[in-house]
């Protein structure tokens, strides 16, 4: 197709309906605010970034906002995030890492977890995107909205209250063969008589002989895994060769890790409630967000800007030292003083290493047969 | 149900084919230890007579006073296992019967029937919600255990259940709950009695005859090496296949004995430190100063003692050539013993044999001392500058014997000749910057010794000169860096300045040692250590400024405050941190903590705050001193 990025792979074949929706967004006279909505696995990222490389050429910037806790684009899982892209995808079905612009911490890979700290976070990305993106003319750029697959229940609730907080001017639906999987259609989160924005359907790309949607079904936990050690790798020097995880989880044991007073940093725990005096036994080998709490200023909405993820690797108590490794250079991390603790699972590779074993990692234990 | 596949019922297995149950590799888990594990288990199941519950169970009345005491007293433990697991809970991976168990503890723990209501305000009056929480607990038990296989088979709950061995009664009562009326409270009690068995039955009995008991198979390898030892003995004179034989025995044990270290390197240290104990002259009779887990000594002491001082020697040296800081660690350990039966000996305990004792432990300082020394001629060990970064294994860090160095001159007992030559080697060691400041120290403690030798008056001068070369090095330390003149900045109260202030609150650390994530090394050995992870007391305090902030704005404001008075979180945490150091930090990291004591000088046993003036005036008078 015409507006395909040339350096997209071979077998990626872009349907018909697909270019067609793609060519719509991209010819809107006025930037546009596109969201991408449809049921898991139907194709959302993989079309966001089509539509992304395909925006690149006229704009040169484009905004994403992407809101996929269990499987973001650009950013680690737990986050959501919002970037300003400037370099076209060159794999159209595989995310990578990227730096992101800003970040909220969310801490869990399932948006339902808390519904309202979800959207805080995602309303809260998104006055950053008006404030500088929309209010100063010159700088207006397009934004892309990525969603998790919700459909119903809670999720098609949050959907509902994104879209009328979002007001964007596309939307684009991605449906299946199975219509009782699909969104409703039309405008769903408009009451009736309120008159909405473009409404483009295209449908998922893959189907069977029979003509029914295939959805590309992934393995989310060994992806997230994959991406977490992605993340972590970042700690070392590009030039440094890490090839397989047993490396990496060597070379982490070994990296002189960030130290940081215990009485410097704020610790909270953002699913579960963990009493004080347990607070180190908690947070010891774990992944948190590291965060800012006074940057929140400007907004009404306190919720604390997200720098990087880290691991806590150790705790010296008595000293009152906290030992951190994360990827986040050290100017940005001078700024932070909260610690955030969710429920995103350190990789078990990472703590594997032979000779070097964490002690959470037991043989021994009674198991599911 | 013979009618279930294979493989497909059983998730945590109760009967026979325990080997099967369990794990074939490692597996991610929130608790650091199986003693952690077990610290747990015994919190949950220690207000728990079953009996008692049961006999109650027949006769309701609501607070049978004869159980008051024993319910209040478990409460404690119960409740702090509760908390324990919370934290579990909040690192994920908490396995189910974990999760379940403690839910019905801690409903147990709210409902009046089982307790004194009196005792606290949380207890839970109302019956409907109490079988709520009860029938809502039992069907997570249900469910956690038969659900995924329900799921995948698509055999009944029931007969699922059978197969696990759920008792029947908690299968019917999660069917019930969920599809007809609440079943009633006394039922719901009894099932939990129940399934609170059943639980301790399938997973927690069969989870600790599962773990391994680490100090056992350490003490069998070290036997099987000494074993083996003694046997090259014999044939050494004997032809050269038998002994390669031995040689090749002793060096898979020694192998097994470096993974064992790997996995807990604290435990072989005592282990050791037991076997060079148990030869002590006089102690095998009276164990009561032994401060080392003497809990299986009983069982093996027959055996223990077999292993002669020299042998253990020959042991431990033939160990540490592959792993040299173990030596380290066994001499940190070692002068931490003398300490304590110091303590006890100052204390006016009256034992005839501590004196002996310790004259053993001397001796064994001495020997470490030289055995490192060696080692570190020999290159086995590398001294490594703070700074260089070294991914080692067998690096060691020169702080590490300068603090060695320092433990050892804090003892009481710095005249015995063996802790004389031991600091001296040690000092040879040591890099030349340190051993000029600490050639200074032993001719001070020495002739503090010679003035008058019983023990308590020197200890403290020795103290108080250790404290004082403490403070230079702080003093030194704070005035390296460039931003000590925070008292420049004046205006306190705004954020804009705290910011900056806070500006070098992150750094790299200075030296590491590769250590598994969740330890650190240990500052002594830099071997690596599970770090105590209680919070300490006074931070308890602050409690209500770093509770569950759920991003809520009114918490923010209060946060913000927190900040803005930077006195206020002094004069909480740091200060109470410095004036009551527990006896590790104390000599260990002062430098570390210049920042929240960044501007102020402890003058005459308080913090004050001084000028950059004043700092200067110190620092060029510390320059004349030096």
């Amino acid at each position: 197709m015409a507006g395909a990025s040339p350096s997209a792979r071979a077998e990626v074949v872009v349907p018909l309906d697909w270019a067609g929706a793609a060519a719509t967004v991209s010819s809107e006279p006025a930037p546009p605010v596109v969201v991408v909505c449809g049921p898991k696995n139907a194709g959302k990222s993989t079309f966001s970034r089509l539509l992304l490389n395909l925006l690149l050429p006229r704009y040169g910037r484009v905004g994403y906002l992407d809101t996929d806790v269990g499987q973001p684009e650009f950013s680690p899982p737990g986050c959501l995030s919002f970037h300003v892209v400037d370099k076209a995808f060159s794999d159209l079905l595989n995310p990578s890492l990227r730096e992101t612009e800003r970040c909220c911490f969310f801490g869990d890979i399932s948006s339902k977890r808390d519904p309202e700290t979800y959207l805080n976070c995602l309303f809260h990305l998104y006055d950053y995107f008006v404030e500088k993106y929309r209010c100063s003319v010159s700088e207006t750029i397009p934004l892309i909205v990525n969603t998790p697959g919700w459909v119903k229940g809670a999720g098609f609730d949050m959907l509902v209250e994104m879209l009328r907080y979002i007001c964007p001017t596309i939307v684009v639906q991605i449906r299946i063969s199975v219509q009782s999987k699909n969104l409703p259609d039309g405008m769903f989160w408009l009451d009736c008589g309120q008159t909405g924005p473009n409404m483009i359907n295209i449908d998922a790309p893959f189907r069977d002989s029979m003509n029914r949607s295939l959805l590309i079904q992934k393995d989310s936990y060994g992806m997230r895994e994959c991406r977490l050690v992605e993340y972590f790798k970042q700690c070392f020097p590009s030039d440094i060769s890490l090839t397989t995880n047993k490396e990496l989880a060597y070379a982490l044991t070994s990296l002189p890790p960030y130290e940081v007073s215990i009485s410097d940093v704020m610790v909270i725990h953002l699913h579960f409630q963990v009493p004080r005096s347990e607070v180190w036994h908690s947070l010891n080998a774990t992944i948190v967000g590291l965060a800012i709490s006074c940057g929140t200023t400007e907004a009404g909405r306190s919720i604390p800007w997200c720098v990087g993820l880290g691991i806590v690797r150790g705790v010296d108590v008595q000293r009152g030292i906290l030992y951190v490794i994360t990827p986040v250079p050290l100017k940005h991390l001078q700024r932070v003083d909260l610690l955030l603790q969710g429920l995103i699972e350190i990789p078990k590779s990472l703590l594997q290493v032979r000779g070097c074993v964490s002690p959470y990692m037991p043989t021994n234990v009674l198991h599911k047969i | 149900m013979e009618a279930a596949p294979e493989g497909t019922g059983r998730l945590y297995g109760g009967g026979g084919g325990r080997a099967s149950d369990l794990s074939t590799g490692r597996k991610l888990v929130p608790w650091s230890s199986w003693a952690e594990w077990r610290l747990v288990r015994d919190g949950l199941f220690s207000a728990r007579p079953v009996a008692a519950l049961r006999r109650v169970t027949l006769t309701p009345t609501p607070h049978p006073p004869a159980r008051k005491f024993l319910s209040k007293r478990g409460e404690v433990c119960e409740s702090s296992a509760c908390s324990q697991i919370a934290a579990w809970r909040s690192r994920g991976s908490l396995p189910v019967p974990v999760d379940v168990t403690a839910a019905f503890v801690e409903i147990r723990l709210r409902d009046p029937f089982f307790r004194n209501v009196m005792a606290s305000e949380d207890a839970l009056e109302s019956e409907e919600m109490l079988a709520m929480l009860y029938s809502m607990a039992i069907m997570r038990l249900v469910n956690g255990f038969v659900e995924n296989s329900h799921k995948k088979t698509g055999y009944s709950i029931s007969e699922l259940s059978e197969v696990v061995g759920i008792p029947r009664v908690l299968v019917d009562i999660r069917h019930e709950s969920s599809h007809r009326s609440l079943p009633s409270l006394r039922l719901l009690r009894l099932a939990a009695i129940k399934a609170f068995d059943w639980l301790k039955c399938i997973y927690w009995d069969s989870q600790t005859n599962a773990v391994p008991d680490f100090q056992v198979e350490l003490r069998e390898k070290l036997h099987e090496i000494n074993h083996f030892l003694k046997d090259k003995d014999l044939v050494k004179a004997k032809a050269g296949s038998k002994r390669k034989r031995s040689e090749k025995l002793i060096s898979r044990s020694i192998k097994y004995v470096r993974r064992l270290y790997y996995t807990c390197p604290s435990d072989v240290v005592s282990v050791l430190l037991d076997f060079f104990q148990l030869n002590a002259p006089e102690s095998s009779e009276n164990s009561e100063v032994q401060q080392t887990d003497s809990l299986d000594v009983d069982q093996s002491s027959d055996i223990c003692n077999q292993i002669s001082n020299s042998d253990t020697k020959i042991i431990v040296a033939k160990l540490s050539k592959k792993e040299p800081r173990l030596l380290l660690a066994i001499l940190k350990s070692v002068i931490e013993m003398i300490e304590t039966l110091e303590g006890l000996e100052n204390k006016g305990e009256s034992n005839a044999c501590l004196p002996a004792k310790i004259k053993n432990l001397c001796s064994h300082v001495l020997w470490l001392v030289t055995n490192i020394k060696e080692l570190k001629d020999s290159g086995c060990i590398r001294l490594v500058h703070e700074k260089v970064l070294s991914s080692d294994r067998n690096a060691v860090p020169c702080f590490c014997l300068a603090k060695l160095l320092r433990k050892l001159l804090k003892l009481s007992i710095i005249g015995e000749r063996c802790i004389i030559d031991a600091t001296l080697l040690l000092i040879e060691m040591a890099s030349n910057n340190v051993k000029e400041k600490l050639r200074k120290l032993p001719a001070l403690s020495l002739g503090g010794l010679a003035k008058d030798s019983t023990i308590p008056k020197s200890t403290k001068e020795i103290e108080s000169v250790d404290k004082a070369t403490e403070k230079l090095e702080m003093f030194k330390s704070q005035l390296k860096r460039k931003d000590v003149c925070l008292a420049e900045n004046g205006t306190r109260g705004s954020l804009n300045t705290i910011m900056s202030e806070k500006c070098n609150r992150w750094t790299t650390t200075k030296s590491w040692t590769p250590c598994p994530i969740g330890m650190v090394p240990c500052s002594f050995s830099s071997t690596s250590v599970l770090p105590t992870l209680d919070v300490i007391d006074h931070e308890l305090k602050d409690d209500k400024l770093e509770q569950h902030v759920n991003f809520e704005s009114d918490d923010d404001i209060e946060r913000i405050g927190y900040y803005s008075h930077p006195e206020k979180q002094l004069d909480v945490e740091s200060i109470l941190e410095i004036s009551r150091p527990s006896p590790e930090c104390e000599i260990s990291n002062m430098p570390e903590l210049t920042f929240p004591l960044k501007g102020r000088l402890l003058v005459g046993g308080v913090w004050k705050v001084v000028s950059e003036e004043e700092l200067l005036l110190i620092k060029s008078k510390m320059k004349i001193l030096l």
